[in-house]
Parts: C-alpha cells; sequence; structure tokens
C-alpha cells in the first residue's frame, strides 16, 4: 500500500514494530500487545477493527490500540466505533495528514482511487476537502501560489476551499517566496474521453495489461529473474518489481509511443553490448578506469533492460493480436469521427463474445461521449445485451454511468464532439511516432483533451496579483483573461468553465523577476493517466524553461476508473 | 557610589544585597493571623485564615480566601462554602489559583475570582482523602489518608497517577517534591522524611531509601531552586545541606533553635531559616531571618513584624504587612562595577562616565585603562543595568554604556536596544500601579510571552496589548480576552454598538478566533450578540460546533456547507436528527433544499449500513424516487447474499412496474425468469446455473452439448441470433466440438463465416479453417486468413 511509499518498512522493524499486516476480517493473531491501525475513514474499514477488537476482548486479551485515520477522522468513523461498543478500549484515536505522496520528481498522488466516484457519483466531495488541504501544506512549504486556473466545478470548489482556508490560516502563514508560479487544476469531468483510450505508451500500456499500483508491477517471475541466475522462480509465481525513473532503462522509454519501443530498448541494448566490448579496446590505464567507473551503471542498466524487453515482449504480443488492432480502430474510429457504425458493430460484437467487461464499458462510454449518446433506438437493446451478458446487478453499473455522465441516451441533434474535435484540434494527422511533434503522439493520434485545455492554459498568461497583504477576500473571476482561448473553451459540453484567480502575496515576497522559477504545477482532480504524465513532459521538452509538477488524486486508467463505478455484488 | 552598595553584606566571598519596595505595599491582613500562598516570579498572593487562630480570635466574618498583588492590591475574596474543608492553595504557572480539597476536589479560579475549571482527583484521594498537597506550576501531588501518594502531572489534562506505595506506617514528619523539569532523572521525584530517621524518594515506579540514619527524623526540607542540593533541618537543630541525591554532604550548620517556621533558599548559594519568637513575659515577637552561606558563615536580619518569604529562581521575596522586599545574591557584573576598590574594566568604564559627566577630564584616563577590553565594558555596563530596579541607576549604567560605545567603531547596537527595552517593559510592571516586581533574571526564564498573558489575565490590557505592539508579537489573545471581558461585564451596551466596538479593535487581525468572544457572549446569554460575533470567524471547525450549541441549526448547516469539510455538514445534520425542534418532515425539506446535502447525507446513509437504512427510504420516499428504492431493495438482498431468492425480487419489480420504471421492470422480471428457468436446469441437468447470467447460461448449455436446451432459453429471452452464434461457437471451440462446428458451418451462419475460421486459426485446427477459408466469398478476407495460417 501507499504506506510502503512514504517510509523503508526495515526503518519500521528498527523502531520495534513486530509484523505488519493488512487488514481484513481475521485478527492477527500474535502476542503483541500494541497494535497500530492506518486505514482510510471508511465505514467498513472500521467495522473491522471493531470486530478484531471485540474478537481479542472475547478471548481475554487485553491490548492496547491506537488507530490513525489517513488523511483524518470522519465522524462517521468514530461512531462506528461507539456503536461496536469498543470506543473506550481504543488508547488514541487520531489523523496521520498523509496527503501528496511522491510518486516520480514530478509526479505527487494523493492515492485517492475512488475520489471519482464518490465526487461525481456519490456527491460527497469530502476527498476535494481533502486535497484542499493537502494544497495548503504546499502552498506551507513553498509558498502562496500567486496564479491559479482551473476548469470545472470541482477545480472551482477546490480553489474556493483554499481561499477559505487561507483565510483561516492566515495567521499562521510563513513568509516564503513562492517557488511554484501558477496552478493549473483540472476536473476529470472536463475530460472523460481521454482516460476510456487505450493508453499507447511503454508505461500506459504497461498499466493496462499488467495494472501499476503505486509505483510497482506484479509481474510473472521469469520475466524479473536472471534466467542465467542461480535462483529459478516457481513456475507460475509472481514478483513485484518498482518502476520509476531510478531504472535508467525506464526512465527513457516509459514516454515513448509502443511503436518505436522495440526500436529504442535496441538501440539500449547495442549501446550496452558496446560498451561491454569496450573492455577489449581499452588499452591505456585511464581507458580501463573510465570503463570500470561506469561498469556499475552499466550492469545495472544490463539488469533493467532484461527486464523491460520481457515486459515489452509480453506488451508488443498483445498488440500484435487482431482483437488489439481491431479494439484500436474502433477507438479511433470514434475519435476521429471515421466510421463509427463500425465501431458500434465492433461494441456489440465485443459484447456477444464476452469480452471483458470494463473493455466492453470503455467502448460503450466512449461511443456515448464521442457520439453524443447512444441512438435511442438502441439504447435499451445495448443496455439489455449487456446485463444479459454481465448480470443482472449490471443494471445498477449502468445506472451509476448514467449519473457520472459517461453515458446517456441520445435525446438531441447534433454533436458537440465534432466541434470540440475541431476547435481543440483532437485527431492530428501525420504524425511521426518516433520524434514526436504533438502530445497526440501518446494515443497515435488523438491529443488528450484535458492536456490540450492544458495547453491553452499556458498560453494564457496571467500576470500576478499587484496587490500586497492577505487580508481581503482572493476574487475567482470568470475565463482566462484571453477572449479568443475563452471562446475555445466555450464548446467544451457541460457547465463546466474556466475560471481564474489571482492570490496576493505578502510584502516583499512578489518576487517575479527571478526567472529562475517557472514552476507549473498542474493538478488533476479524479485521477490522470500515466499517458497524460508522459504528455505533459513531453510539453516540458518544448518549454524547457518551465517546469512541471503533477499533482493529481491518483493515477487511473479508463479500467480503475470504471472499477469504482462498477455495482460492487 | 557607596549609597548602591550601602545595603549590600558579605557572605564568606559573596554579596548579597536587599531591593526594598516597601514605599509600594500594604496589607489589609495581619500576617501572624493569615496563610499565605504566594505565586512564584513576583505573583499574586493568596491567603486564609490561620486556622490555628480561629481559636483565638473569635472572627467569624473572614472565612474566605483573598487574593492580592504582591504589593497587597486585592483583587478578590473568594467565599467559598467549602472553606473549612481546604488542605492547601497553591498557583499555577498561569497564574491561576488552585485550591485543593480533602475530598479529592479540585478548583482552579482567575487571579479575580472566577471559578474557571473544577475536576476531582481519584483513587484513594477520594476513598481516603487528602491531607496534605504540594502544588507547582503544571502538576501538584497528594498524600492520602493512608499515606499513598497521587500526582496530577498537567492542570491542562487532569489524569491522576499513582506514585510508588511508600509503605508508611504513620504520617512523614515532613515532604517536599523535586519538579520534574529540575530533576536529573526528569521525572516527578517526592522526598519523604519518616518518623524513623531516613529520608525516602519516590517516583512513579519506585521508592528509594537513602538509608540516613544519624540525624533524621528532619522536620523541615527544601530544594534548591536548580534542584541539584537538598536543605533538611536535623533533630538537633542543625541545617544540613547535602547534593539531592544525598551522596555529598556540603554543610552543617547548628542553629541551636528550634525548627525555623520557614526554610528556603536565596538562590543555589545560601540557605535562609525563618524563626519567629514570641518572648510571652515581655509580650514582644521577634521576627528573624538568618542566612547561610558557604563556611559556616551567615547573616541575619531582624524584622519588627511578621513576614513571608517566597523562593524565587534567583532569590527570595519578603513580603510583610508593610514590607516587600527581594534578597538576593549580588551579580557578579553588579559587584564588578560598584564594589569600592573594584579594578575591573566596567567599573573604569562606569567611572569614566560619572567623571565625564562632571567634565572632568580624569575621565579620559579611565577610558585608556580599558583598551581593547571596551567593548566587553560595555556589555558588562548593560547587563548590571538589568539588574538594578532604581531607575536612576539603570540610567547611569546605560549612559555608561553609550559613553563607551562612543569610543568604538564599531559595535552591535542589538543587546543595547533589547535591554533598554526589557528595562522599560520590567519598570512599567514594577510599579504599584501593576504589582509585578520581576527580577530581570526571573523576567528571562518566565519569558514575555507568559508575562504577556499573565498582564492579559489580570485585566491589565492596555499594557499588555502596548507590550506586544513593543516587542513585535501578535495580539491576537490580549485583544480576544479583552472583548471577552467586555462582553462579560459590560452588559448595558446593545448588541449593536458591542459588535461594532469590538469588530472595530479586531479588524487589524486577520485569522483572530472570534469563535472565543462568541462563545462568552452565548455564556452570557447574549445569543443575538454571539451570531453576530460568529459571522467573523474565518473557521468553520470553530463556526460550526458553537452554532450548533447555541441551536442555529440551519444557520450552522449553512456554514459547513461553504467550509466544504463534510464532516462538518454531517455533524450538524446528526443534530438536525436528534433535534426535537426539526421533525422529520422538516429534515426532508431542509435536504431537499440544498441539493449538495442531500446527496452527502444519502451518501452517509448508505456507508452507515442498516440502521440508516430507514433513513435513506424516507430520503428517496420524500424526493419521489421509487426507483431508488427498489435498486436499494434489491441491493439490500444482494448484501444478504439472498440474491437467487427471485420472490423477493417482484416486490421490487412491481415497484418498477407501479411507477412506470420500464426498462428495469422488464430486465427484472428477465431476471427472476432466468432465476426460475436455471432452477428448472439445474434439477434437470444437476450443474450449477444459478446466479449465472444468460450468456454464460447459454454457454454452458451448448458446452455440455444441450443445443437443444440452450435454444429454447435463447428464444424465451429473446436473444438476437448473431449475439447466440458467438456464444454457441465460443463454447464449441472451447470444448473442441470440430465436428459439430463444421456441421453447423454449412449452414448459413448469422455471423459469416469469418469468425469461425478465426477461432479455428486460435485454436490451431488448421485443416477446418482451411476448408472454411475456402468458401468465403471475400477476396480480402480470403487472403488475410490464409496469411496468419501461412
Amino acid at each position: 500500500g501507499p504506506l510502503g511509499m512514504v517510509v523503508e518498512i526495515s526503518l519500521l522493524f528498527e523502531y520495534g514494530i513486530d509484523k505488519i499486516y493488512f487488514l481484513n476480517d481475521v485478527k492477527p493473531e500474535t502476542t503483541a500487545r500494541h497494535f497500530i491501525y492506518f486505514l482510510r475513514p471508511r465505514v467498513e474499514l472500521t467495522r473491522k477493527i471493531a470486530a478484531h477488537i471485540n474478537s481479542y476482548r472475547i478471548n481475554g486479551q487485553d491490548k492496547n490500540y491506537y488507530v490513525y485515520f489517513v488523511p483524518r477522522t470522519k465522524m462517521i468513523c468514530e461512531r462506528v466505533f461507539e456503536e461496536e461498543a469498543v470506543y473506550d478500549y481504543i488508547t488514541k484515536i487520531d489523523d496521520y495528514h498523509l496527503d501528496f505522496i511522491p510518486l516520480e520528481s514530478d509526479v505527487i498522488s494523493m492515492e485517492l482511487p475512488t475520489s471519482f466516484k464518490e465526487c461525481n457519483l456519490d456527491g460527497d466531495r469530502t476527498t476535494l476537502f481533502y486535497v484542499a488541504r493537502a494544497m495548503m501544506k504546499i502552498q506551507f512549504l513553498y509558498g502562496i501560489i500567486p496564479v491559479v486556473q482551473g476548469i470545472g466545478s470541482h477545480a472551482q470548489l477546490v480553489t474556493e476551499m483554499m481561499f477559505r482556508m487561507r483565510r483561516e490560516m492566515s495567521a499562521d502563514e510563513p513568509s516564503i517566496i513562492p517557488e511554484i508560479d501558477n496552478l493549473i487544476i483540472i476536473d476529470r469531468n472536463c475530460d472523460l474521453i481521454t482516460p476510456l483510450c487505450s493508453q499507447l505508451t511503454y508505461e500506459g500500456m504497461i498499466d493496462e495489461v499488467f495494472v501499476i499500483k503505486n509505483g510497482t508491477v506484479e509481474l510473472p517471475a521469469e520475466m524479473v529473474v536472471d534466467p542465467t541466475g542461480d535462483k529459478q522462480p516457481e513456475p507460475g509465481s509472481k514478483m513485484t518489481t518498482s518502476l520509476n525513473s531510478d531504472d535508467s532503462i525506464f526512465k527513457e522509454t516509459r514516454d515513448l509511443n509502443f511503436s518505436v519501443l522495440g526500436g529504442a530498448l535496441n538501440k539500449k541494448a547495442v549501446m550496452i553490448d558496446e560498451y561491454y566490448k569496450k573492455r577489449y579496446d581499452a588499452k591505456t590505464f585511464a581507458e580501463i578506469r573510465d570503463f570500470a567507473k561506469k561498469f556499475k551503471d552499466f550492469q545495472q542498466a544490463h539488469g533493467f533492460l532484461r527486464i523491460h524487453t520481457n515486459i515489452t515482449d509480453a506488451v508488443l504480443d498483445i498488440t500484435r493480436h487482431v482483437s488489439f488492432r481491431k479494439r484500436l480502430e474502433a477507438e479511433q474510429g470514434l475519435l476521429a469521427m471515421v466510421s463509427p457504425e463500425d465501431s458500434w458493430d465492433y461494441l456489440n460484437e465485443c459484447i456477444s463474445r464476452q469480452r471483458p467487461f470494463s473493455l466492453v464499458i470503455r467502448l460503450l462510454c466512449l461511443y456515448s461521449l464521442t457520439c453524443n449518446g447512444i441512438p435511442s433506438n438502441v439504447y435499451n437493446e445495448v443496455r439489455k445485451a449487456i446485463i444479459q451478458t454481465y448480470g443482472f446487478h449490471h443494471m445498477f453499473t449502468l445506472e451509476n454511468l448514467v449519473s457520472v455522465g459517461l453515458l446517456k441516451r441520445n435525446i438531441s441533434r447534433g454533436n458537440s464532439y465534432n466541434q470540440l474535435l475541431n476547435q481543440f484540434k483532437l485527431v492530428v494527422e501525420d504524425l511521426d511516432e518516433a520524434n514526436p511533434n504533438d502530445i497526440a503522439y501518446v494515443y497515435s493520434g488523438y491529443a488528450p483533451l484535458s492536456i490540450r485545455i492544458l495547453e491553452l492554459a499556458l498560453e494564457c498568461k496571467i500576470p500576478r496579483s499587484e496587490k500586497e497583504g492577505n487580508l481581503e477576500q482572493t476574487e475567482i473571476f470568470a475565463g482566462w483573461g484571453d477572449s479568443k482561448t475563452d471562446d475555445i473553451m466555450s464548446y467544451l459540453p457541460g457547465d463546466d468553465r474556466p475560471f481564474h484567480a489571482k492570490q496576493s502575496l505578502k510584502r516583499g515576497m512578489n518576487n517575479e523577476d527571478t526567472d529562475t522559477n517557472n514552476v507549473t504545477m498542474v493538478l488533476f482532480l479524479g485521477g490522470c493517466t500515466f499517458t497524460e504524465i508522459s504528455a505533459i513532459r513531453f510539453l516540458q521538452k518544448k518549454n524547457p524553461d518551465r517546469e512541471f509538477i503533477i499533482a493529481t488524486t491518483k493515477i487511473v486508467n479508463g479500467t480503475t476508473l470504471i472499477d469504482t463505478l462498477c455495482n460492487k455484488i | 557610589m557607596s549609597a548602591v552598595t550601602l545595603r549590600w553584606a558579605q557572605l564568606y566571598n559573596t554579596w548579597y544585597r536587599k531591593i526594598d519596595m516597601s514605599g509600594d505595599v500594604y496589607f489589609e491582613d495581619d500576617f501572624s493571623q493569615r496563610i499565605i500562598f504566594a505565586c512564584p516570579f513576583a505573583g499574586p498572593i493568596a491567603m486564609i485564615k490561620d486556622p490555628g487562630m480561629i481559636l483565638r480570635v473569635k472572627d467569624t466574618t473572614s472565612s474566605f480566601i483573598k487574593i492580592t498583588s504582591s504589593c497587597g492590591d486585592v483583587f478578590c475574596t473568594i467565599e467559598p462554602d467549602y472553606y473549612k474543608s481546604i488542605v492547601k492553595l497553591g498557583w499555577n504557572d498561569n497564574e491561576r489559583l488552585v485550591v485543593v480539597l480533602e475530598d479529592g476536589t479540585v478548583f482552579i479560579y482567575s487571579v479575580h475570582g472566577r471559578k474557571l475549571r473544577q475536576f476531582h482527583l481519584e483513587g484513594e484521594c477520594v476513598t481516603e482523602g487528602v491531607i496534605d498537597c504540594h502544588i507547582w506550576g503544571s502538576g501538584l501531588v497528594c498524600l492520602t489518608g493512608n499515606y499513598q501518594l497521587y500526582a496530577l502531572m498537567d492542570f491542562e489534562e487532569p489524569y491522576t497517577i499513582k506514585l510508588a506505595n511508600p509503605g508508611l506506617e504513620v504520617e512523614p514528619v515532613c515532604w517536599t517534591i523535586i519538579e520534574p523539569q529540575l530533576s536529573v532523572i526528569n521525572t516527578l521525584e517526592v522526598l519523604v522524611a519518616t518518623e524513623s530517621g531516613t529520608i525516602l524518594v519516590i517516583t512513579r515506579d519506585k521508592v528509594e531509601d537513602m538509608v540516613i540514619s544519624s540525624n533524621g527524623p528532619f522536620s523541615r526540607l527544601s530544594v534548591s531552586p536548580n534542584g541539584k542540593y537538598i536543605a533538611c533541618f536535623t533533630k538537633d537543630k542543625s541545617v544540613w545541606i547535602v547534593t539531592a541525591d544525598f551522596s555529598t554532604n556540603l554543610t552543617t550548620f547548628n542553629t541551636k533553635s528550634e525548627p525555623p517556621r520557614q526554610l528556603v533558599w536565596c538562590g543555589n548559594e545560601s540557605v535562609i531559616c525563618y524563626f519567629e519568637r514570641h518572648d510571652p513575659e515581655k509580650n514582644e515577637s521577634d521576627y528573624l531571618l538568618f542566612m547561610i552561606g558557604a563556611n559556616l558563615k551567615y547573616i541575619s536580619y531582624n524584622y519588627n513584624e511578621p513576614v513571608y518569604l517566597v523562593p524565587e529562581c534567583d532569590g527570595v521575596r519578603i513580603i510583610g504587612k508593610n514590607t516587600l522586599e527581594f534578597l538576593e545574591k549580588v551579580p557578579d557584573v553588579t559587584v564588578d562595577i560598584f564594589l569600592e576598590d573594584s579594578k575591573s574594566h566596567s567599573s573604569h568604564l562606569y567611572k569614566a562616565a560619572e567623571l565625564f559627566s562632571q567634565e572632568n577630564p580624569k575621565a579620559d584616563k579611565y577610558i585608556r585603562l580599558i583598551g581593547q577590553e571596551l567593548p566587553n565594558a560595555v556589555d558588562l555596563c548593560i547587563e548590571a543595568a538589568g539588574h538594578e530596579f532604581d531607575v536612576n541607576i539603570q540610567k547611569k549604567l546605560l549612559n555608561a554604556a553609550s559613553f563607551g560605545k562612543a569610543f568604538l567603531d564599531f559595535y552591535d547596537p542589538e543587546y543595547f536596544v533589547s535591554m533598554a527595552k526589557d528595562l522599560r517593559i520590567l519598570n512599567a510592571v514594577r510599579s504599584y500601579r501593576i504589582g509585578i516586581p520581576l527580577t530581570y533574571q526571573q523576567y528571562n526564564v518566565l519569558h514575555v510571552d507568559l508575562l504577556i498573558s499573565r498582564l492579559t489575565h489580570r485585566h491589565h490590557h492596555q499594557l499588555a496589548y502596548e507590550i506586544c505592539k513593543y516587542m513585535d508579537r501578535r495580539t491576537d489573545d490580549v485583544l480576544v480576552h479583552w472583548s471577552s471581558m467586555k462582553v462579560q461585564y459590560d452588559q448595558y451596551l446593545s448588541d449593536n454598538e458591542m459588535a461594532n466596538q469590538i469588530v472595530d479593535k479586531l479588524k487589524e487581525l486577520p485569522g483572530v478566533n472570534f469563535a472565543q468572544i462568541a462563545a462568552t457572549a452565548h455564556r452570557e446569554g447574549r445569543k443575538e450578540l454571539a451570531i453576530r460575533l460568529l459571522d467573523y470567524e474565518p473557521r468553520a471547525s470553530e463556526q460550526v460546533p458553537l452554532l450548533i450549541t447555541m441551536d442555529q441549526l440551519r444557520r450552522a448547516l449553512a456554514k459547513a456547507m461553504k467550509s466544504g469539510d463534510t464532516d462538518l455538514v454531517h455533524l450538524v445534520l446528526i443534530h438536525m436528527l436528534r433535534s426535537p425542534d426539526i421533525s422529520p418532515t422538516e429534515l426532508q425539506e431542509i435536504l431537499h433544499e440544498y441539493e449538495d446535502v442531500r446527496k452527502l447525507w444519502l451518501s452517509l446513509c448508505t456507508q452507515e449500513g442498516d440502521s440508516a437504512l430507514a433513513y435513506l427510504i424516507d430520503a428517496y420516499d420524500y424526493s419521489n424516487r421509487p426507483d431508488k428504492i427498489a435498486r436499494l431493495k434489491i441491493e439490500k438482498q444482494y448484501d444478504m447474499g439472498d440474491e437467487l431468492n427471485y420472490k423477493k425480487l417482484e416486490e421490487s419489480q412491481h415497484l418498477y412496474e407501479d411507477n412506470q420504471y420500464l426498462f428495469e421492470s422488464a430486465m427484472t422480471g428477465n431476471q427472476i425468469a432466468l432465476l426460475v428457468q436455471q432452477n428448472v436446469l439445474e434439477q434437470n441437468d444437476g450443474r450449477q446455473h444459478l446466479g449465472n447470467s444468460l450468456s454464460e447460461t447459454l454457454y454452458d448449455l451448448y458446452y455440455y452439448n444441450q443445443g437443444s436446451q440452450a435454444s429454447k432459453l435463447a428464444k424465451k429471452f429473446d436473444v438476437p441470433p448473431k449475439r447466440l452464434s458467438w456464444i454457441k461457437l465460443r463454447a464449441l471451440a472451447d470444448v473442441g466440438d470440430w465436428e459439430e462446428i463444421e456441421k453447423w458451418a454449412k449452414n448459413k451462419i448469422p455471423i459469416g463465416l469469418v469468425p469461425v475460421a478465426d477461432v479455428c486459426i486460435d485454436k490451431e485446427n488448421f485443416a477446418l479453417a482451411a476448408k472454411i477459408i475456402k468458401r468465403l466469398r471475400n477476396n480480402d478476407d480470403k487472403a488475410v486468413l490464409f496469411g496468419r495460417i501461412g
């Protein structure tokens, strides 16, 4: 879990932790007397702890319980303890303010997988409150962010909360020259299309195929272990491997389109090979020393290369398959509005063949979003087909999809997606995937709408507020201060409109002259995908004097997003 | 110069001086008939009548606690009904009076006699009663009737802990404590002098006998301000000074007297015995301070009235009816400057400045004598200024320092400035109007923030406010306290006027705690004022709970919603649910009014599970969503693992049907029909079907060669032929029934032949694949598929 990302587990053992258990129904069988629970403030988890305590009590075991809710205690959870009559046996109930967790030097995540569902389906916006508080912590450490831009009602809500919290805490506001120039908040609701598409970057594909969890991926052991080594894994066993930029091979390949992946790895292999060959060429002492100095790096890279070659083989195997090609064609047919009918037929074929539920739903929702809903005459038919194929309870999953706007029945003429397509140039022809010139490379032609919005936001240079002090209320203005951009943004469907605000800084903190810090923080509410991160990194390469920090509630993909909306029965 | 040293006295190689502030003092009460409890750091004094005197003087009116300043200014008198059961009074660090009663009750009062808090000690403090008690700045220790010790370490969190059992049979002769912050082992230590003559050191975990047999039992014990030494009054009338671990004897001084009334330390280098002797023949009393220093040296001071000694960290405060003095070791810097014949650089500088002011050219000689040491001499003069109470001498010393500064090319003025500031503050609080005769050293130990807080709570808001401004500190606490007091005492001011005045004062402060003032207003019964003030509170987390206490639930809800803190919204909703003033229909109306709250409420009820089911149904009922109720019922049924019970599903189906949810009704109906069919199938073929989807059931039937059953079922549920073909193809291929596939493929298949060929290739039945591909009409398909066979 995320705990492993903030503390070395071995350190916990050094501090006398006996053993770490995952919270489940069965209480740990141990003689230890002190229990520390870390959990999200969710009722069902809290009930499990209550059950543990009651079960120990029945056995006459007297233990000390310390319960830490991450990131904050909720009253509803404390009520569970009261209801189950264990409140008095708990030594301490407190908050553990684990907010943003760094996943990479440029990516931080709240690791709140259900944020999208809670905000949009349940109408419970607690996670937005957590985000606002986390943002206050960031501003507490790195200075008040002078310019905030955003799109979407949730983004506006978070912004309002941030401003309110700033007023609440104004007494303690530190005097720090801002290190982050502007914050751009993007609500997942403004772009539901992107996560539904199949990710085509290396990292995105690993996520789609193997599922990346908290920066690690579980792989069949034989893909990880050196086949020439002594220890060979048991067949069928799995191994967890970290995926991050410490891995020199992954660092350079993670953002690449899959079509150029093989070539890139090949190049790396050749480079390593050449290095090894140098051993024989090294004649002078200096050359040998140079060789030895790099040996460790290359040896490590060699190990990484083996793993990535295996992963790539597995991934490319899938891409070569007919079904992958057909699915991609279906998606692209919708995205480019070339042949939605073929995509529809393919969707029906998928249902008939009982292809994985999430794939079917992703395509169904993509159809609904790009074609202004499901045509009335087939709306009931397709829903019936899904229910008959995947089970009755998915009637409610479909209801959920309608509630959050991923699915609708076509009731009006015209199609706003056509306008989006043109205004935002969502589909790029003549794309060179090897030397990409546009973010569209991450989906081999489709430019993620969210990042197009980000590009527009970046073009609007909003000056900082000239006022000093922090007493007055910070005002939120509609639009991004550029009529052309605002005009384009007005083509977004729904009621989500862009807004911006300028936070006044304390006296002497407005240090705009120094060009050194040109940092933009992009905050995704409801999650972002690996492809979106890759696209932002691409933007960074294009503008080397701007640095991006990507913050999100969770890294998601279409499947994990749909999963949270599935009726769990 | 002699004027300064006039009242100095030498004790071996150190000098002591008395700073006399008696001019400002007048106590109404006769100290001989009072028990005095003084707060350290020149704090206030509490006194009660000496119970021994009650017998002698028929005085029925004086069963009160009186609180005065160090100078005798009366703050208040409290007339408690528990007067007779008082065990001890004491003061905490915030100048709050602590009163401990026999039954373990503890009261905390403000200096103005307002009861702030009350709590009870636990355990044997209650059952056996408290017979004695020691109180220090943050906690207290009690001796119970059965000679057990209980401690409370923090008045803020009054939680009683039992110390190790000292195992006493009889009451100790005398006992005292070493405060945790002074103890070497960083924990509270209690020293108990037993009847048997030894001393026990007791902590929470253990009792240690110091095994002292020679000169006990001890009738007085006193711990030095730094906690390192103990003074004991022995059986043979000696003062015995020993290190706190009782390992090293330092001095034994025989006083040849009965035990003194008080035995206290004066700083860390001398001990004072205070004797009160009454000569019945002459009917005269004599009061003697007897100070014992190193090398058996002593100084004695006589008084003509009874006094009380208050040990401070750097000396002793002596108070009497007409007396206020501070007895201290003269600081070394002061000695160096003022002592006759001093050859120190600082004294040269002081002399030079004196001479300069007299326009005497000799001044130059002294400056040259100092030479390189001038910066140091300047520092020392500044420091010495701090130790003076006399403003004139302060000025002279600072003058000397600035005179010296003039000879220096570079001197950092920081020290001079901060000392001047500190002295201004000290002179202000020392004035009899305020009555806090702090020394410079005490001021540093106490810290200016605590001084500000003490001034605030003594209602010296103006001075506290000015010190805040002067020392560049936030004025929140002072102004909030001022406002609260104003609300409390200014009862005739209208709400409007009051709010305006307060807001006017506080508007310069961002984030000031209006909730605290509002809470005071609410306590004083001024609800409208409280509500008005709360509107200025920026923190919803402070605002909402108070509004709830004030029964302003709708207002609380609005504020909670605005904050985005869902937990606060939940808090208000729960109170609304329980409130007798809000009927269930009204609650629904409120929920209906605020869409966001309604959604949150539904979500919370859903999370809460069974106990909140009724609320959910109420809410859906009110918003006319029978489909949601139907869904809720079905979900509940699944939750309980009862999803196969189709009879129960019928309920929901009716609910859908009756309310024109046709699709949902049809789907639920289908599910019921499917369950019925699956039941029949299970009985026929003995395999598990219940719980599978329709497609899965069809697949199973094809897989197990029950094709005709499958067709029947498909027909019943209107499965389109294309989908049925896919299911059939998949099942047959999976089971490997190629014969059947070949046979089937001879007819016209709804999905055409391409998928069939595809499946054959996937399953590596290339022979059949080839046969089928040959029959294809589309050449492109043919080519692709042949390509795949290779």
